[in-house]
């Protein structure tokens, strides 16, 4: 697909769902961080031990094959193209991914409820932290796609900027051994347990409903590989500082700020990773509400019911439900295997159906988005006043009258209009 | 006439999100009970013991209050030891919160004494709901001592009326030699989970000072002295003390910082002060062979007892001879402490942890026996003008 290059500073000329590419790498980033970086650590840790770095490895490279997967599709414009030919099948992938992502979104929002309701903010009522926090998710996810990229565009770098600087200045006593040896258990188990934690895979699925608008340089490949680098590479410290005690770190990221050694001068430094933590949650928490919106108006033709559905059920689980760490725990039970097996498939089924369609109607592909080209440039003409006061019907021949007298013959003259 | 959207107009306005802000922000700020800072009993160091009789927890703590510029004597700071028992740490520190009249925080707390007996219960589920529930910071240190934790924080030092402060300070600017050791509640926690499940941790002497201070109105009694030159190495079964040069060596070994100095003496009684610079150590497991190299970066501090009229440098032979010695003597202390190790069966130097990284999960549990150590340490003294 050629690839139409823009210029900065023209957001709103942009067609609806459609965001830059550079903005697509800051939304990768923080669902990449906020995901992967907060509980995950902690409960896989507790079953996999030293293995953890190495479990992370094999779910990151899936995720990025699923990732290339989603990218593909949109790139080829997969979305608009099944949705003009109007496929059943597609339907019906948007209308399980709409489920999918609604339980996505109900798990990690319980996940980060519960570890900042009881552990952050201890003191404050568990029900009004949760609606504090639930609301910019909704509201973000509502005003849809173009909001959510723009808020990561200004909030994901300042994040970036703190997360790599708490690194730097990190220090603490860690043996990089602990990451060893790669197998804590019999490999039959090792691999036997991996799809419980499908969960955290999958995450790019909202990208397949959006059109993304190239730069000038690959913003998406640098943030793709700037987030699978970081997330890994924090893992590995969280590991070599913690070794086994790894489980009992309810958020690796935030913790990890607290061995920052401007602590000891002026006090601790852990909040400056809970403030990325919250900020980069609200914005993945909300991209995936998009896409659950997004998913829903591509199977049933409305996007309402689920604006309505998805916080309802968050709300509802989190309100209603004993505990939301109970909740959280359920997510990797038998479920992990369920969504394990819906996040390695929704992305592979869209990406061939694309590519099937594509084929079977490349006359419909071609005009695909014709709306979207750039018309040739209109060249104004001189204006002359021979044909003035004529009526049109007879305007030809004045015309054609014009160019005798100038040119000897019937032909304008295409040196000097250039035609 | 256009109609007006009027969701839509809302959904766009940026007034509407801030309307919903402030509307929550009041809702927040009028029904939830933020702790005050002027309600809060910011805790220096916090003390948990384990009463096997009663099976209960005794928990004490020292806090520092500030008298509130509206009062009189404005600006003066008082350190306050107040212990509670109970079923639990959590309903011990809500007792003493009940006492103070004020909220207990250990967020700014930085060393935690701990009796032996607390040591035999399980450590996950001692730590876990302090860093987690009381936001304890995983970099306070862990010490234990002769004396119950009560009556450690409840002692006056020469220097400061506050012991935990005292130790926040001497641990932190003299970590690494004369036996003093530094674990903080993170690194005690993943060694306790290791392969190893053991560690050490400072043990703390008492004396009285010698000489009391002098104050305005005299002599100012009851003042003590911290010894921190023994560590306590344990795992949950018992534990064991290390004085004197085993404890030199063996917070040579394990602390990550090292600074102060070390000493060699002759079996002629000459005696080379060294200060230490820098520290690399690199520990490697062949199977179940494993393998420390310690090098020290030294530089000359003092030379007594040798008979000599020239002034003495690094470059000397006699300094350089007395750097290998000094080397080959801890290289024997390691080795000692490995025995030792075997003998009282507690992996001190995690040695376990390490063969686990090599030999892999077949490595059985309790395997310390069949463990060989070979370190070796080498001084390079560097010249100093």
């Amino acid at each position: 697909m050629k690839r139409t290059r823009v210029q900065h500073g023209i957001y709103k000329n942009l067609p609806s769902n459609a965001i830059y590419n550079s903005q697509a790498a800051n939304v990768i980033f923080a669902i990449g961080i906020a995901f992967k970086l907060s509980t995950a650590p902690s409960v896989i840790s507790q079953e996999y031990g030293s293995s953890t770095l190495w479990v992370y490895l094999i779910l990151s490279a899936a995720e990025l094959i699923l990732t290339v997967c989603i990218f593909a599709f949109a790139r080829m414009r997969g979305d608009g193209l099944l949705r003009s030919t109007g496929s059943v099948l597609y339907r019906v992938c948007c209308g399980i991914a709409a489920l999918w992502l609604t339980a996505k979104g109900t798990f990690y929002f319980c996940y980060c409820a519960a570890y900042l309701a009881h552990e952050q903010f201890g003191g404050v009522e568990p029900t009004l932290f949760y609606l504090l926090l639930l609301a910019p998710i909704i509201y973000l996810g509502i005003k849809g796609s173009r909001s959510i990229a723009r808020t990561g565009e200004i909030f994901v770098p300042v994040f970036f900027a703190l997360i790599v600087l708490n690194l730097i200045f990190l220090e603490t006593d860690l043996d990089i051994g602990r990451n060893l040896p790669v197998f804590s258990m019999e490999p039959s188990s090792f691999f036997k347990g991996l799809p419980k934690y499908g969960l955290w895979l999958g995450d790019a699925l909202p990208f397949a409903f959006l059109r993304i608008k190239n730069k000038r340089l690959p913003y998406v490949t640098g943030g793709v590989a700037v987030t699978f680098a970081l997330v890994n590479i924090i893992i590995f410290l969280g590991v070599s500082i913690y070794g086994e005690a790894l489980k009992t770190v309810t958020d690796l990221l935030i913790r990890i700020a607290g061995f920052n050694q401007l602590s000891m001068d002026i006090g601790r430094m852990e909040w400056t990773n809970l403030f990325a933590v919250i900020a980069l949650s609200i914005i993945s928490l909300s991209f995936v509400f998009f896409g659950c919106t997004a998913a829903a108006e591509r199977a049933t033709g409305y996007s309402l019911p689920s604006k309505i559905i998805f916080p309802a059920v968050v709300a509802i689980t989190v309100l209603f439900s004993q505990s939301s760490q109970a909740v959280a725990q359920f997510a990797v039970g038998l479920t992990g295997y369920i969504l394990m097996a819906l996040a390695i498939a929704l992305p592979l089924i869209l990406l061939a159906l694309a590519i099937y369609t594509k084929k079977k109607y490349a006359g419909l592909y071609k005009c695909l988005d014709a709306e979207y080209r750039p018309h040739p440039p209109l060249r104004p003409s001189n204006p002359y006043s021979l044909a003035d006061n004529v009526l049109a019907g007879m305007k030809e021949n004045a015309t054609q009258t014009q160019n005798v007298l100038e040119n000897g013959s019937l032909q304008p003259d295409t040196q000097e209009n250039g035609q | 006439m256009k109609k007006l959207n009027i969701p839509s107009y809302l959904a766009r306005t940026k007034w509407f999100l801030l309307l919903i802000a402030v509307l929550l922000l009041i809702v927040f700020g009028r029904t939830v009970n933020s702790p005050e800072l002027t309600k809060t009993a910011i805790v220096l160091g916090a003390g948990l013991d384990y009463s096997e009789e009663t099976e209960e927890f005794i928990v004490t703590t020292q806090s520092v209050l500030m008298a509130s510029s509206a009062t009189e004597g404005a600006g003066q700071t008082s350190y306050n030891t107040y212990t509670a028992k109970g079923k639990s740490i959590a309903s011990a520190l809500d007792d003493i919160s009940r006492k103070m009249g004020l909220i207990v925080s250990l967020a700014h707390c930085n060393v935690i004494f701990v009796s032996q007996s607390i040591l035999k219960l399980d450590h996950v589920q001692l730590i876990y709901p302090l860093t987690g529930m009381y936001s304890l910071p995983e970099h306070a240190v862990i010490v234990t001592g002769e004396k119950s934790p009560r009556e450690m924080l409840a002692v006056q030092i020469g220097t400061t009326v506050s012991s935990p402060y005292f130790l926040q300070l001497a641990l932190s600017t003299k970590e690494g030699t004369n036996g003093m050791i530094r674990t903080n509640i993170k690194d005690f926690l993943a060694r306790s989970l290791s392969r190893s499940h053991a560690t050490a941790i400072p043990y703390i002497t008492l004396k009285e000072l010698p000489d009391q201070p002098l104050g305005q109105d005299g002599e100012k009694e009851d003042n003590y002295e911290f010894d921190l030159s023994s560590v306590m190495v344990f795992n949950r079964e018992k534990s064991e003390i290390v004085e004197d040069k085993l404890a030199e060596a063996l917070s040579l070994y394990m602390t990550k910082s090292t600074f102060g100095a070390i000493n060699y003496k002759s079996e002629n009684g000459e005696t080379v002060e060294f200060r230490i610079l820098n520290k690399n150590i690199n520990t490697k497991a062949e199977g179940r062979s494993v393998k420390a190299e310690m090098e020290l970066t030294v530089e000359l501090l003092d030379v007594q007892f040798i008979d000599t009229s020239d002034v003495l440098t690094g470059a000397d032979k006699k300094i350089k001879e007395a750097a290998a010695a000094l080397g080959e003597e801890l290289t024997g202390i390691l080795n000692k402490l490995f025995e030792l190790s075997k003998e009282w069966n507690i992996d001190f130097l995690g040695l376990q942890a390490k063969a686990y990284q090599s030999v892999g999960r077949t490595l059985e549990e309790d395997c310390l026996k069949t463990l060989s150590f070979q370190p070796t340490v080498k001084l390079q003294v560097k010249e100093t003008a």
